[in-house]
């Protein structure tokens, strides 16, 4: 007999077969999941849950986008099995969930997506500082109450080694309605607004190509969209003992990366039911960050942690 | 034969109520389509008012976001705060004999192992200092003392500003980027942080006396208001965001204490303990016509400005809705468009109404009325990808062209005149395009070669980086000068059609008398032919206006949205219609985003509406006119 290759690509029905393998045991027949949150995660949790539904026949599954907001409250009242959230939960949130739960909520990261920030490629800048990022697009400078940086030159000067183009400082963000432009207001410019100079785009294609044409822009994006015509930057952070740390987006500690969860209730000394286990370790699974990356998000890392199925089971569900 | 006749008089008086009927109906539809605007924005400018809830089960308590502390937070400290990020964590407290006390660790993935706890160094603060983490500036450590002196010091406890509040006063901390609230006895004061230059401190946002004394006060789970009694057994609810009294009654017997049971919920506890609830209704968010038209000072800035950023309230923040930087973006781009195309439109219609030989005017008017038909998203998409990028590095050559090419013709015209030509007459106007036309390619092409030349010679190359470094003014990829462009060459048809028409309606025997006497073409129509056609150009040019003022796909593509309260042509726009069409789809409709939007989508409707009823009072004007002087 010869040995044949057979090359599969990866399809949605090929995972399932997969799947369908993998799991060989008893199907859980009237078993319900409901699943809530985030709008961003919808698309990863649609197909990850096709999938399920193949292993699990007769399995109930209710799925809401409701946003990552809803997420905490849903959880406290017990109206939801799993979160889905873009975000960590806040401190205000764990302690609302807290409060009413006596207990923390427990929460795994499924997946991350990143923001980069970029620059035409004749710029001669290779990293820039995270508040100076404040300093350029924000109007009231929160972060550091540093004056506003406006002229590239400026940004010259702070680095002190290269002969800047000497031009104004052109900002390219998203408009309001986009995740990324509130999520870029938090973390870059700690809450505070945007310069009202800020040229706002509908789209992050829009937004690289008009990038791609100004060589004093700069902006921030998904990293999917970011393509040989601009150039990302990498940022300087704070580190311990007043140092700084320059990381780019595959660094861990890169600050514009944010991870998304799934949070789920479980006191303490409590096993989870089987069904929620299941579906948070086939979260973690090979296939599933395959799908995570199929939706256009960053798989995670952290997923090569856990060595075998016994040893995953045994850390989210026990 | 007469009952015929009068059967068909009948016919035409029925037609005519039917033709007026439906006009009134159409009038009766825009009308309605007013009102229900105006009816959907009322509610933003109703004012508070409380209603008791009889039935106060749901609310069996108020949303306490009590500070329930992690088990990485050390059990024996109390009023301790925390901060805790993907890669790193800490928390701090007020030791017993007055330190700040506290660690911090870090972990090397985001979903890693903590490790390597440290402690913040020891520090001993004023007596009865409070502690917080805060977000501005990034990852600090707020201390406040009961004398008011605060410190600010970063997450691993090295200081970084320092200053005063007023003494003798209470202190509370507020969540997000809300600031301090300062009560005594009989005031209460908010202090936020706010950057002046390169500094930045605590500075006093508003200060509220309160002559009746102050009993006790909540601050509502947003941190957008406060309610307070004083000792008269007044309740008052304050915007946080300004200081404005909301809404103010007096109840009996006497409050004690009040407190939040949702956002626009709240109960009130009596000296008997007896607990009454009740429910807010009207504007929380406290928008009024000052709010929307004049400069607001926001938490954290330190003085006022127009700002239009309605997404997403954070905590103890106010959604930005000011829409001066709206309106006024679209009237730069209007009025930039006009610029360009009213002498373009009025001037073609001028010479093809008038001048042109009626056979060419036959053929190229329908080629221009199909031009107005050309989709503007297709044109927004084509000035997008094409023009936009290299818009700003022609500017000189566009200039140039700009001046050398009205120039050059005036000096040909003048040359023209005095050429001794026997066939000058004969020839007159309507052969005129075989001249001027290439006249005018070979100007604009040696305007633009020129400011090119001009550029590079004495401009080192860029004239908007030279010029803007020497006079200080900004320019953007995406400005209001593109957008004038694209949206003048989307009016001109339109400009030119209407204003074609008016010129070739006035009737042809008045010019020829005038011609007849012994005028020239130009000196008739200068006299006669344009005064008479004058209302139904304004018409026109109105019309065109309207159009600018309502376009949408032009300004949604070109314009940048930036939201700015600023004259300058060369820097972006944000226009009503655009923002109506980015944001109408997320904003809640029962939230004031929406009701603000709906104002702005009145006001554009306002302005075209009475644009419009002007253009077509002045163009049934010009009727009247005609019939008369006929």
């Amino acid at each position: 007999m010869k040995a044949r290759l057979v090359t599969l690509s990866l399809d949605r029905k090929t995972i399932a077969l997969l799947m369908l393998c993998f799991f060989s045991h008893s199907s859980l027949a009237q078993q319900s999941l409901r699943i809530t949150g985030s709008d961003t995660l919808a698309p990863v949790l649609t197909a990850w849950l096709e999938v399920f539904k193949t292993r699990h026949i007769g399995l109930r599954i209710e799925l809401q986008s409701t946003g990552s907001a809803t997420v905490p409250t849903a959880l406290a009242e017990g109206t939801v099995d799993i979160g889905a959230m873009s975000r960590p939960m806040t401190s205000d949130e764990i302690s609302l969930f807290a409060n009413r739960r006596g207990f923390m909520p427990r929460a795994i990261a499924i997946a991350r997506d990143s923001l980069a920030i970029i620059v035409h490629p004749s710029n001669p800048i290779r990293d820039i500082a995270l508040n100076d990022l404040d300093r350029i697009f924000s109007r009231q400078v929160l972060c550091s109450g540093s004056s506003p940086l406006v002229n590239w030159r400026e940004i010259g000067q702070v680095d002190g080694n290269f002969e800047s183009p000497g031009s104004p400082i052109d900002t390219f963000g998203r408009t309001a309605t986009s995740g990324s432009y509130g999520y870029f207001k938090q973390v870059a410019l700690c809450g505070g607004d945007y310069d009202p100079s800020m040229m706002e785009f509908e789209g992050f294609a829009s937004l690289v190509d008009a990038i791609a044409n100004s060589e004093s822009g700069i902006g921030y994006t998904g990293f999917r969209w970011v393509d040989q015509r601009v150039k990302p930057l990498a940022l300087r952070i704070p580190a311990a003992e007043g140092a700084t740390l320059t990381v780019d987006h595959m660094h861990p500690r890169y600050p514009l990366n944010r991870s998304m969860y799934l949070y789920w209730v479980q006191a303490p000394n409590t096993q989870l039911s089987s069904i929620q286990c299941e579906f948070l370790v086939f979260s973690q699974t090979a296939m599933a960050q395959q799908m995570v990356v199929a939706e256009g998000l960053t798989a995670i890392t952290g997923s090569a942690d856990y060595q075998s199925r016994a040893q995953r089971h045994h850390v989210i569900c026990e | 034969m007469l009952s015929a006749n009068r059967r068909r008089a009948r016919n035409d008086r029925l037609a005519g109520f039917l033709i007026r009927g439906t006009s009134l109906i159409v009038l009766a539809a825009v009308a309605g389509m007013l009102i229900q605007l105006i009816w959907t924005a009322v509610p933003l400018f109703k004012t508070l008012d409380i209603n008791e809830i009889s039935d106060p089960q749901v609310l069996d308590g108020p949303v306490v976001l009590a500070e329930r502390s992690p088990d990485w937070v050390s059990p024996d400290v109390v009023a301790s705060t925390w901060l805790e990020q993907p890669s790193r964590r800490s928390w701090a407290a007020v030791s017993a004999d007055g330190r700040l006390i506290g660690e911090f660790s870090e972990r090397t993935t985001p979903d890693g192992e903590w490790s390597n706890p440290r402690n913040l160094p020891s520090i001993s603060l004023a007596p009865g200092s409070m502690v917080r983490f805060v977000r501005t500036p990034r990852d600090s450590l707020l201390t406040v003392s009961a004398a008011g002196a605060y410190r600010i010091f970063n997450a691993e406890g090295v200081l970084s500003h320092e200053g005063t509040l007023k003494p003798n006063q209470t202190w509370q901390f507020l969540t997000g980027a809300g600031g301090i609230l300062g009560a005594s006895f009989d005031s209460l004061d908010h202090w936020h942080w706010v950057r002046s230059g390169d500094a930045a401190y605590f500075e006093e946002h508003w200060y509220l006396s309160i002559p009746q004394g102050l009993k006790h006060w909540s601050v509502s789970p947003e941190g957008k208001n406060i309610l307070f009694v004083d000792n008269n057994g007044g309740v008052t609810l304050v915007s946080l965001l300004t200081g404005e009294q909301l809404f103010h009654y007096v109840q009996r017997p006497s409050v004690n204490a009040v407190g939040w049971s949702g956002s626009n919920s709240f109960f009130t506890e009596d000296e008997h303990n007896t607990r009454r609830h009740w429910a807010l209704t009207g504007n929380l968010d406290n928008i009024d016509l000052e709010r929307l038209f004049a400069p607001v000072q926001y938490v954290n800035d330190a003085e006022g400005a127009y700002v239009w950023q309605p997404l997403p309230p954070a905590l103890g923040q106010a959604a930005r809705l000011s829409i001066t930087p709206l309106l006024l973006g679209t009237l730069k781009a209007s009025v930039l468009a006009l610029l360009l195309a009213v002498p373009i439109g009025v001037g073609a219609a001028a010479f093809v109404g008038y001048f042109m030989r009626p056979s060419y005017r036959n053929r190229i008017k329908p080629v221009i009325e199909m031009l107005a038909a050309f989709p503007t998203v297709v044109l927004g998409a084509v000035f997008a990808l094409l023009i936009a990028p290299y818009f700003l590095s022609f500017m000189a050559s566009w200039l140039g062209a700009l001046l050398i090419t009205p120039l050059g013709i005036i000096i040909a015209a003048t040359i023209w005149r005095r050429l001794p030509s026997a066939n000058k007459l004969e020839s007159g106007f309507s052969s005129l395009p075989l001249w001027l036309l290439p006249l005018g390619a070979m100007l604009l092409l040696l305007g633009g070669y020129l400011g090119h030349y001009v550029e590079a010679q004495w401009l080192n190359g860029d004239l908007l980086a030279t010029l803007s470094l020497a006079y200080e003014f900004d320019y953007q990829q995406r400005n209001a000068l593109l957008v004038g462009t694209a949206l003048g060459i989307a009016i001109i048809p339109t400009i030119f059609t209407v204003a074609e028409d008016a010129i070739n309606a006035v009737p042809k025997p008045m010019a020829s008398g005038s011609l007849a006497l012994g005028a020239s073409q130009w000196l008739s129509f200068r006299t006669i032919v344009f005064p008479i056609a004058a209302p139904g150009i304004f018409a026109a040019v109105l019309l065109g206006f309207g159009r600018a003022v309502g376009e949408t796909m032009i300004l949604l593509l070109l314009s940048g949205n930036a939201a700015n309260a600023d004259w300058n042509p060369l820097i972006a726009l944000r226009s009503v219609a655009a923002t109506l069409a980015i944001e109408m789809p997320d904003a809640p409709v029962e939230g004031s985003h929406f009701h603000v939007l709906i104002v702005a989508a009145l006001a554009l409707f306002a302005i075209s509406f009475i644009v419009n009823t002007l253009a077509q009072l002045l163009k049934r004007r010009l009727t009247k006119h005609r019939v008369y002087t006929v």
